[in-house]
């Protein structure tokens, strides 16, 4: 019996480890500018060829088992095998080896922030409302998840851009509302005349 | 059925008399040794063979190693020859060659190998082999061709007579039996990349 959970126990802990080192589909984050490195362990001194899906663009290490590739200009969504590689044995022999590939997810979240305002400087503090949730919030007025108008000016009229930030899977996206703030009317005296 | 097998026993000991083996003990290296039976494409091995000794049949001279090889080494090359035995004061050297054809009948050419050339005219298959019971090694280094395909990489050395491959008319000596060195076979196992990731 004890033989056989020590077995069950290597099988499911097996199955969590080939679980957590899962590398395919890559993600990169949308209109991300900094570059993706993809690398293959190195198999000889050979060539290797890369292919990279449209719009990808390979910016270095064409013919190395290491490349750059900017993926700045691709559109959300999952790009199947987006990226490729093949490798030629040293010439003349040129034997080829059966090419790998990787799905790459163009990753992207759209937050929202549920409309607030417009506020008269003397209105009290609201709850800010942003999707998808566990986001954080900043701006002028804005207190841990809180919107304060009074915060915002000292009675003349203003405005708060208030940006609501969302990071997920190693990637950050934000989205903003401008939020008026009026000041309060300062009555002049009344006069007699 | 019983006078069959004594011809068959009297033929072969008149078969073995006539053409003695007159071989010594025959060992080799190989640099580095194969992997499974393998070596890669591309690959530069060094083989070293050494006989030691040479029964000299009806005065039989050693008169050189020739090489066999698979189709799958695509060059050969001379690294260090046999030394001279000495036994025949005329002197002589062991040469390579890449083709040696005998004078004495029937006429035969081998190559490549090491071949004795007892009168130092370019010639090892005009003369007398190296004379005397020695133990000869050279060494050669052959390099696997750079293919995918799995092609032989045979390697075989046979010693041979100055009867046999020279000038000698004598034929006790002329039992040409190959020795293998290796039989195996170009690694063509096939390339696998490792994942592609991504950091």
């Amino acid at each position: 019996m004890k033989r056989v959970l020590f077995t069950l126990m290597i099988m499911i802990s097996g199955i969590s480890l080939s679980q957590l080192t899962t590398l395919n589909p890559d993600t990169v984050c949308y209109q991300s500018a900094a570059l993706s490195t993809y690398t293959i362990p190195s198999v000889g001194s050979g060539t290797y060829t890369w292919t990279v899906t449209s719009p990808g663009v390979i910016t270095t290490g064409q013919g190395t088992n290491s490349i750059s590739v900017n993926w700045s200009a691709a559109s959300p969504g999952l790009i199947p095998n987006g990226v490729s590689v093949t490798y030629s044995s040293p010439a003349p022999a040129n034997c080829p080896a059966t090419p790998v590939n990787l799905n790459v997810l163009i990753y992207q979240v759209i937050p929202t922030i549920t409309a607030i305002g417009p506020f008269c400087e003397s209105d009290p503090c609201v709850t800010l409302v942003g999707s998808p949730v566990g986001g954080s919030w900043s701006g002028i007025g804005v207190v841990g998840n809180q919107f304060c108008p009074d915060n915002v000016t000292n009675g003349t009229n203003a405005t708060s851009t208030v940006t609501y930030t969302v990071g997920s899977s190693g990637c950050s996206f934000t989205t903003s509302v401008v939020v008026p703030v009026y000041g309060t009317p300062t009555l002049s005296p009344i006069q007699h005349n | 059925m019983y006078m069959k097998f004594i011809l068959t026993i009297l033929i072969f000991f008149i078969v073995s008399f006539t053409f003695s083996q007159c071989n010594g003990t025959q060992s080799f290296t190989l640099t580095p040794p194969p992997t499974s039976g393998t070596y890669l494409p591309g690959q530069v091995v060094t083989m070293c063979y050494t006989m030691n000794g040479y029964t000299q049949a009806g005065t039989n001279w050693i008169e050189g190693f020739d090489l066999t090889l698979g189709p799958g080494w695509s060059t050969s090359a001379p690294q260090t020859a046999p030394a001279n035995c000495g036994g025949n004061s005329t002197g002589g050297q062991w040469v390579w060659k890449t083709s040696v054809t005998s004078t004495t009948t029937p006429i035969v050419t081998v190559g490549p190998g090491y071949f004795f050339d007892l009168t130092i005219d370019g010639n090892p298959g005009n003369d007398f082999g190296d004379a005397g019971s020695c133990v000869w090694t050279f060494c050669v280094t052959l390099t696997v061709a750079n293919v995918c395909t799995p092609q032989n990489l045979l390697i075989q050395v046979t010693p041979g007579s100055d009867g046999m491959w020279g000038s000698y008319t004598s034929t006790s000596c002329d039992v040409a039996t190959p020795f293998t060195v290796f039989n195996g076979t170009i690694n063509t196992v096939p390339i696998v990349l490792g994942p592609i990731t991504h950091n």
